[in-house]
C-alpha cells in the first residue's frame, strides 16, 4: 500500500513539475456542450401498467465543460466537468409512482483534469475508471435505447409476487447487470499510448481498489470496423468484496450489418453467494439515418442465488438531423427465482428523443 | 481467474481470439470513442458542426474573444467575403494588409501585430497553394498522385488527435515563423 501511495505521489509531483517548468502555453480552448434526453415509458408488470415520463438513463440529460491547453513537448493538459440532471430517471421509476421522483439535483459524472503526453495519458479526479465501458462497446447506433446495460431503460420496474402483487420481489436493476468494470469514481488513471489499435489502462481508487483494462479498435476497407475491450477488477478489498472480469466486442460491416457481444462475471464474493454471470448479444443494421437492432441478455445469480433473468429487445433509432435522434424500443424481461412461483414478466416500451445542444 | 465460469471464460477467450486474428489481418487503427451511456457525439442543435459551444479558443476566438482574437475573427470574416468575391476585393484587402504590415515594419512591431502579420503571411501562402492545388486537381483527377493526396486527406481527418498531426501543426507554425523572420530582414 505504501509503495502504491509513493508511486502515486511521484506521478503527481512529476505532473506538477512539468506544468510549472513547461514553457509558455498555446492553443487554449474552453467549451460547453450538453444534451437533453427525454422519453415516455410504458411498462406492464403483469398486474398493472403505467405511463411514465422519464429521463432516458441510457444516456442521461447532462451538460459539460471541457478545456485544454497545449504545451511544448507534445503535452496537453485538460479538464472535464460533466454533470447530469435527471428528472424521473428511467432506471428508477416504477409502476404506481404517481409523483415525480424527489428533488432534481445535479449529479457529478466527471470532475477531473488530465494530462496527455507521448508516454500516455493521466487522469486525476472523478471520472471513468480504466475498466469503465469495457462491457459496453457498441457500434450498432442504437445504444441510446438498447445496449448491454439492460437496467438503464426500465431498471426501476419491479417484479411482483404472483400471489400478492403489492409485494415487490426485485427491480429489473437488482437482477440484471453487465458487470461493466468500476464505473466512474474518484481515482487516478493511466492510459498507455495506442499501438496498432491496442492500448491498456489501469486505475487506483479509494478503498484500496484497482482495475485494469485493454482496448482495441481497427478498421478495414472491405470488412468495416471492429472495437473490443476487456476489463478486470481485482478489487477484493474493503470497498468491493468481489472480483470481476468483463469484456465486449462490436463489429460494424460497411453494409451496415453489425454484431455486438458482451460477457461478464462477478466472483469470489463474500459468504456463500454463487458467482454472478452475464451474457449479452445484439444483431443490428444501420443505414443512413436509420438503425435497428435486436438483442438478448441473460444474468444469473445476481440478487439471490438461483436467480435467472432474461431479456429481449427490439430497438429503432432515426436521426433526421445530426444533432437529434428519435428512438423507440420494446423490451421484455423475465425472472425465475427458486422456491417461489415465477413472477409475471415485465414488458416495457420507451419512445423519446435525444437533442444535443 | 481460475474461478471463472466455463461459459464466460469461453466467451471472453473467443472475443480475445477474434480480436487477435483481426489485429493480425491488416487494416488501420482508428480512434474508437465509447458511445453507450456517453453524450451524443457530433453536431449540436445550437452549437453547430463542432457540437460544442466555444467560450474561448486562442486560435479561433469564441463567444468572449480577447481584442486580438476579435480582430482576427474580423480578418477571418473578411477572408470569407474575399472567398465569396475573389478578384478586386481580395486584392484590395491584401493590399491594405500588406501596407499595414509595411507600416508595422517601419514602426515598432508589437507581439500582437507580429502575430497578425504572421497569420496574414500564412493565409497568403496557403491561398497561393490553394489556387495551385485547384489547377492541379483539374488536370490530375485520375492520377495516382491525386489518389495519394485523397488518402492523405483521409489520414488527416482520422489523425487530428495523433502526435503526428500535432507535430505537423507545429512544423507549419515554425515555417510561418521562419517566413516572417525572413521578411523582417533578420
Amino acid at each position: 500500500m505504501k509503495t502504491r501511495l509513493k508511486l502515486g505521489l511521484i506521478v503527481l509531483i512529476l505532473a506538477a513539475a512539468m506544468l510549472v517548468l513547461g514553457p509558455a502555453a498555446y492553443a487554449v480552448d474552453f467549451k460547453i456542450s450538453g444534451q437533453i434526453n427525454r422519453a415516455v415509458l410504458w411498462a406492464d408488470n403483469g398486474d398493472s401498467d403505467d405511463l411514465l415520463f422519464v429521463d432516458n438513463d441510457n444516456s442521461s440529460t447532462r451538460f459539460r465543460f471541457t478545456g485544454s491547453n497545449d504545451f511544448d513537448y507534445n503535452i496537453t493538459m485538460g479538464i472535464t466537468w460533466e454533470v447530469e440532471m435527471q428528472s424521473n430517471p428511467s432506471n428508477v421509476v416504477d409502476i404506481g409512482d404517481n409523483d415525480d421522483t424527489g428533488d432534481v439535483t445535479f449529479d457529478e459524472r466527471k470532475i477531473e483534469w488530465w494530462m496527455s503526453t507521448n508516454f500516455g495519458k493521466i487522469y486525476l479526479g472523478q471520472g471513468s475508471t480504466a475498466s469503465d465501458g469495457t462491457a459496453e462497446v457498441d457500434l450498432s447506433g442504437t445504444d441510446v435505447i438498447t445496449y448491454s446495460s439492460i437496467s438503464d431503460m426500465a431498471g426501476g420496474i419491479t417484479f411482483r409476487d404472483k400471489d400478492d402483487s403489492s409485494i415487490k420481489l426485485a427491480a429489473v436493476g437488482d437482477v440484471s447487470s453487465n458487470f461493466d468494470g468500476l464505473s466512474r469514481r474518484d481515482r487516478i488513471r493511466y492510459d498507455t499510448p495506442t499501438w496498432g489499435g491496442f492500448n491498456a489502462a489501469g486505475s487506483y481508487l479509494n478503498g484500496q481498489s484497482w482495475d485494469l483494462a485493454a482496448r482495441f479498435a481497427r478498421q478495414w476497407d472491405g470488412f468495416g470496423k471492429l472495437a473490443a475491450a476487456i476489463g478486470y477488477t481485482g478489487a477484493d478489498t474493503q470497498r468491493f468484496p468481489y472480483k470481476q472480469v468483463d469484456g465486449s466486442v462490436s463489429w460494424l460491416h460497411g453494409s451496415g450489418l453489425n454484431l455486438t457481444f458482451s460477457a461478464g462475471q462477478r466472483y469470489d464474493r463474500e459468504g456463500d453467494a454463487d458467482d454472478s454471470t452475464s451474457i449479452y448479444g445484439k444483431v443490428g443494421f444501420k443505414r443512413g439515418i436509420h438503425a435497428v437492432s435486436l438483442d438478448y441478455g441473460k444474468t444469473d445469480d445476481l440478487d439471490e442465488n438461483g436467480d435467472k433473468f432474461q431479456t429481449v429487445a427490439l430497438g429503432y433509432v432515426i436521426s433526421p438531423w445530426e444533432s437529434i435522434e428519435f428512438y423507440g424500443a420494446y423490451r421484455w424481461h423475465a425472472l425465475e427465482r427458486d422456491d417461489i412461483d415465477d413472477p409475471d414478466d415485465i414488458s416495457a416500451v420507451m419512445i423519446g428523443g435525444r437533442v444535443k445542444f | 481467474m481460475n474461478n471463472l465460469n466455463p461459459k464466460i471464460r469461453a466467451h471472453l477467450l473467443g472475443g480475445l481470439l477474434l480480436t487477435y486474428i483481426a489485429a493480425c489481418s491488416g487494416g488501420q487503427p482508428y480512434d474508437y470513442q465509447p458511445t453507450a451511456g456517453e453524450m451524443k457525439q457530433g453536431p449540436g442543435a445550437f452549437s453547430g458542426e463542432s457540437g460544442e459551444l466555444t467560450v474561448y479558443d486562442s486560435k479561433k476566438g469564441g463567444l468572449f474573444p480577447k481584442q486580438g482574437e476579435a480582430q482576427k475573427s474580423g480578418a477571418s470574416a473578411a477572408d470569407s467575403q474575399q472567398s465569396a468575391q475573389p478578384g478586386a476585393a481580395a486584392a484590395a484587402a491584401a493590399g491594405v494588409t500588406a501596407e499595414t504590415a509595411q507600416a508595422d515594419q517601419e514602426a515598432r512591431v508589437t507581439p500582437e501585430e507580429a502575430e497578425e502579420f504572421q497569420e496574414f503571411q500564412q493565409w497568403k501562402k496557403e491561398k497561393e497553394q490553394f489556387h495551385e492545388y485547384q489547377q492541379w486537381k483539374k488536370s490530375n483527377l485520375d492520377s495516382n498522385e491525386y489518389k495519394e493526396f485523397k488518402a492523405y486527406q483521409e489520414w488527416k481527418k482520422t489523425s487530428k488527435s495523433s502526435a503526428d498531426f500535432k507535430e505537423f501543426q507545429e512544423w507549419k507554425e515554425f515555417k510561418a515563423y521562419q517566413q516572417w523572420k525572413k521578411s523582417q530582414g533578420q
